[in-house]
């Protein structure tokens, strides 16, 4: 295992699905992706990292729903694991935890 | 699109990329024309081209494999194979090995052709200028031109950068005096000083700019100089030329390498010639100022991007001044590329022996031809093989070899024979080759340089071998693991035939060969042993005998009168040597024809000396005639000029002796009956004889009374030298052999293709043998029921030898017509030629076919000898 480390496109992608609950598939979260961050990543991209949050076991994947767009071809769905879910919480923890840590100074005294 | 998408994604991953790929295609398609379109769909898939899309090889659901594991034991199963089929690989390996290491020195000869003169690094702007005479009956093409053709040359001619000549007679063969030794040196050639701007002669010692500023001096090669001065240093040493002049040794350069069209082992300027001849300023001839004499070989560098065409009608010019005139015109002057005069030169009067794109050619195609039927045994072997083998693929298959696997293994084996034949080839070609430098008179060597080239060459037997080996066994490896080890499978069909057509080629190789060889035995033979029309036996040509005086040579003639071993003596022209050829007219004759007639200067006796019959007319008075205007002619010369030999007598020649003014009138006396002096490559040359009233110089020729006990008569005869020309060594050769040296290029031709037809026969006939060995395997259980049912040893033995007979009368059919072409084309470089006789094609017949019974014999022989009971048995 890769150790439990999110890249911040990973985290983002996590949070995409958690956001589509039960319609999450390659072209659906490239197009959620866009409208909430306004990027536009290439769908390899998405796909990549899809393929390695599959690994890590932060989200799991089956088959369905063919539609006519799409060639007849089915899609993968994705859906978060619970150690997805942990690991996003632990992420959000750590940057509250780290934003708390930061001197009220840094933000008022303007010198940077 | 998708196609090249599925080929390199992971199946569980592509089709849902596959999907998000069309709708988005589909959205694009919305906005954008279709070509945008496609150009970001195909920019999209290939975005895809990264490690985590691509199909794993060794993904989980097989087992994965290092490729290299079975590698030992591929090379220890065809290790086991080689030694259990002992004779197959073997007959494998020797094929291969002999015709690949024979193919090497062929190649290295050709590559040692073609190179040349390529050393000289001006060598692309160096053109040589010779010239052509046109007359009615003859067009002769010489590589020569006068000498002052050079100022010409360099005054008015801007495309000409810088001119330099060669001159050598061979006849010259001057006496070079150091110390205590005294030799006559073949190799002096004259040279102007130029000849070190234009090529590249490396100078060791002195200074090419300078070296022949002097005409007193004398530039050495390495050889020459070890041989006089051993380790000393040459420069500035004086040499005696000629025992009158005192040479300053100026330079020393390399040994002139092998491969240049000129070889001299020593220079000297030519100004020294032209000084002697106009004996340092008492004389008058100048041989600069000679235009009737074309006597150098003339290189001339030109300005870079001239055209050559162009230069040589402008070139023209000299010829129509200082060549044509109103008594003789028809001079042409050519020019010729440097790199193409050892190859392409057609030329009389070369500085040497030049090579022939024929010979090249013969040569290049008999490589090629080893080279295939080689590579047939191997081919034919192999599916011997593998129909043998066909049981060990099903087994493997059986145990789950994969297909590529076997692929391997089988590629594994034949590489390896491949490998092993490549050694042995090289091997033998470094073993061989001191053997056939000797016959090709080369020296030839593998060296560094051609290594990358020997790879090359086995590299391109590796291919062919391993492919053509590889062919079989697939079929073996596509037949199914039941299938192969049912005991069912066969040779297909198709298959079969095409062994036959390989084998087919092979022999009709052959016989082109044998043909070959035997045309070319016949030919050489019949020069050898044809009457030229002259005695040539037992005659002595003595090499100084042109420099007796008239008063030595009568003495000279005294004493050998009375030897009784020595039968005639003679001076004057030597029959079977060169001679030259002057232009004559028919006094009264009213048109004026020009006919190119050789002349020849004969002695007293010369009818006698060399057994020539007055057909018509009388021979010359014992003491001469009183004006010695008195000509003999032979019969062809008659012919030529249109005259039948009694018409001949009492007509008038008239001809321009060089450096005469007026033409002198010559009355024909008698006609002479042919006689081919000249080479049988051309037909009897019209001749005149002239008899001097006085005197004529030139060579002495001695004819012994007979040739037993020669060395005490040669020695007798040095005695007698010794006494009248002290000076000068006692040097001798023999007219016959001199006239067989003109045949040492057919000789050489002749016994290269011996050897070379002999191992392709003999590759050709393993070959055989190995497929008789595997037709008659095949063939056990038939010939055993055969026998049961009462088929006589002998039946059976015509019945195995049949298959292989009928191939060997097609080979023969198609062979001959082909040799009958191919050796007419050869034979007609000849003036006489022996005629392609039934005789040859029976030989070649009768010898092939008693080839291949041998080789079929006695594997046919075994079968039909075998006890039925073994063959039938079955357990």
């Amino acid at each position: 295992m890769k150790g439990t480390h999110l890249g911040e496109f990973e985290e983002l992608v996590l949070l995409t699905i958690g956001i589509l609950n039960d319609d999450a598939f390659g072209l659906a979260i490239k197009e959620e992706l866009t409208k909430q961050t306004g990027r536009t990543p290439m769908i390899s991209a998405v796909h990549k990292v899809l393929v390695r949050l599959e690994d890590k076991g932060f989200v799991k994947s089956h088959m369905g729903g063919a539609t006519k767009e799409r060639g007849g071809r089915q899609k993968r769905l994705y859906i978060l694991t619970s150690d997805g879910k942990t690991a996003i919480n632990r992420s959000r923890e750590l940057r509250n935890k780290m934003w708390g840590s930061v001197p009220q100074v840094v933000w008022e005294g303007g010198k940077g | 699109m998708l196609r090249l998408f599925r080929w390199f994604c992971r199946e569980e991953l592509s089709e849902a990329v596959e999907g998000d790929l069309l709708a988005l295609y589909e959205q694009k398609r919305l906005r954008m024309p279709k070509f945008s379109a496609d150009i970001w769909y195909f920019g999209t898939v290939l975005s895809f081209l990264q490690a985590f899309a691509i199909k794993r090889r060794k993904s989980s659901s097989k087992t994965s494999l290092n490729p290299f594991h079975m590698f030992t034991n591929n090379l220890k199963s065809a290790l086991r194979l080689m030694r259990k089929n002992g004779s197959y690989s073997a007959i494998n390996v020797l094929g291969l090995a002999t015709g690949l290491s024979a193919v090497i020195l062929m190649s290295l000869f050709i590559v040692d052709e073609l190179s040349y003169d390529r050393f000289h690094k001006k060598g692309q702007q160096i053109i040589r200028l010779s010239y052509r005479l046109e007359t009615p009956n003859a067009t002769r093409r010489v590589a020569k031109l006068p000498f002052p053709i050079k100022q010409q040359l360099l005054a008015n001619y801007s495309q000409v950068m810088q001119v330099a000549r060669f001159y050598y007679w061979s006849g010259d063969s001057p006496i070079i005096e150091y110390g205590d030794q005294k030799n006559t040196e073949e190799g002096v050639y004259f040279a102007d000083s130029e000849v070190f701007e234009l090529f590249n002669f490396k100078f060791l010692k002195g200074n090419p700019a300078t070296a022949f500023s002097d005409p007193r001096s004398i530039i050495l090669t390495e050889k020459v100089a070890k041989k006089y001065f051993g380790d000393e240093d040459p420069m500035g040493q004086v040499i005696r030329y000629k025992n009158e002049d005192d040479l300053v040794v100026t330079g020393l350069i390399e040994d002139v390498p092998r491969n240049s069209h000129i070889t001299f082992d020593i220079l000297v300027p030519i100004e020294l010639q032209r000084q002697r001849w106009l004996g340092w300023g008492t004389s008058t001839y100048d041989l600069e100022k000679d235009w009737n004499w074309a006597a150098a070989w003339t290189y001339v560098q030109v300005a870079p991007e001239t055209n050559l065409e162009e230069l040589v009608s402008a070139l023209q010019a000299i010829a129509n001044e200082h060549l044509n005139t109103p008594e003789q015109s028809g001079f042409y002057i050519e020019a010729q590329p440097l790199f193409d005069i050892h190859l392409n030169s057609d030329k009389s009067a070369e500085p040497g022996a030049n090579g022939s794109m024929v010979q090249l050619y013969t040569f290049g195609a008999i490589a090629v031809l080893i080279l295939l039927i080689a590579c047939i045994n191997f081919v034919n072997l192999a599916a011997a093989q593998a129909n043998k083998r066909i049981k060990e693929v099903g087994l493997r298959k059986v145990l789950g070899a994969r297909r590529h696997e076997l692929l391997i293994q089988l590629l594994i084996e034949s590489l390896m024979l491949v490998l092993i034949s490549s050694i042995t080839a090289v091997a033998l070609a470094y073993v061989s080759l001191p053997y056939f430098n000797t016959f090709m008179n080369k020296s030839l060597a593998i060296t560094a340089t051609h290594i990358p080239y020997l790879l090359a060459l086995t590299a391109l037997v590796f291919t062919i071998a391993a492919l053509s080996g590889l062919r079989p066994s697939i079929a073996a490896i596509r037949a199914g693991a039941i299938q192969g080890l049912s005991d069912k499978f066969n040779a297909s069909k198709s298959n079969q035939r095409f062994n036959k057509s390989l084998v087919i080629g092979q022999f009709v190789v052959c016989n082109l060969l044998i043909i070959g060889i035997l045309v070319i035995h016949n030919q050489l033979n019949f020069l050898q042993n044809k009457d030229l029309g002259f005695d040539k036996e037992g005659m002595l040509l003595l090499r100084h005998g042109r420099y007796l005086s008239l008063s030595e040579y009568d003495a000279f003639e005294v004493k050998l009168g009375q030897m009784s071993k020595v039968k005639n003596i003679n001076r004057g022209y030597v029959a079977g040597t060169s001679s030259f050829t002057n232009t004559f007219k028919v006094v009264g004759d009213e048109n004026e024809d020009t006919y190119s007639l050789g002349i020849k200067w004969v002695g007293k006796g010369f009818t006698d000396m060399f057994n020539l019959e007055v057909v018509a007319g009388i021979n010359f008075k014992e003491n001469g005639n009183a004006d010695g205007t008195e000509v003999l002619i032979n019969a062809a010369a008659a012919k030529a000029l249109g005259w039948t030999p009694e018409e001949s007598l009492g007509r008038r020649l008239s001809f321009k002796p060089g450096g005469a003014r007026q033409p002198e009138e010559q009355l024909v006396i008698g006609v002479l009956a042919d006689a081919n002096f000249e080479s049988l490559y051309d037909p009897v040359l019209p001749s005149i004889f002239k008899r001097p009233n006085n005197h004529v110089g030139g060579q002495v020729s001695i004819k012994l009374a007979n040739t037993r006990d020669l060395a005490a008569t040669i020695g007798e005869i040095e005695r007698e030298w010794k006494e009248v020309k002290p000076d000068f060594p006692f040097e001798y050769s023999f007219l016959d052999q001199q006239i067989e040296a003109q045949y040492i290029k057919e000789e050489r031709l002749a016994s290269a293709i011996n050897y070379f037809a002999l191992l392709a026969i003999f590759i050709a006939c393993m070959g055989l043998f190995a497929l008789a060995s595997f037709a008659a395997q095949q063939r056990t259980k038939e010939m055993g029921v055969r026998k049961v049912l009462g088929a006589s040893v002998s039946s059976l033995f015509v019945l195995v030898c049949k298959n292989f007979l009928w191939l060997m009368v097609i080979a023969f059919v198609v062979s001959a017509p082909l040799a009958y072409y191919l050796f007419g084309l050869w034979l007609q470089d000849f003036a006489y030629r022996v005629n392609i006789g039934m005789e040859v094609f029976v030989i070649a017949a009768g010898g092939s076919f008693l080839v291949a019974i041998l080789a079929v014999g006695s594997q046919s022989l075994k079968v039909a000898n075998s006890d039925p009971v073994d063959t039938l048995r079955y357990e």
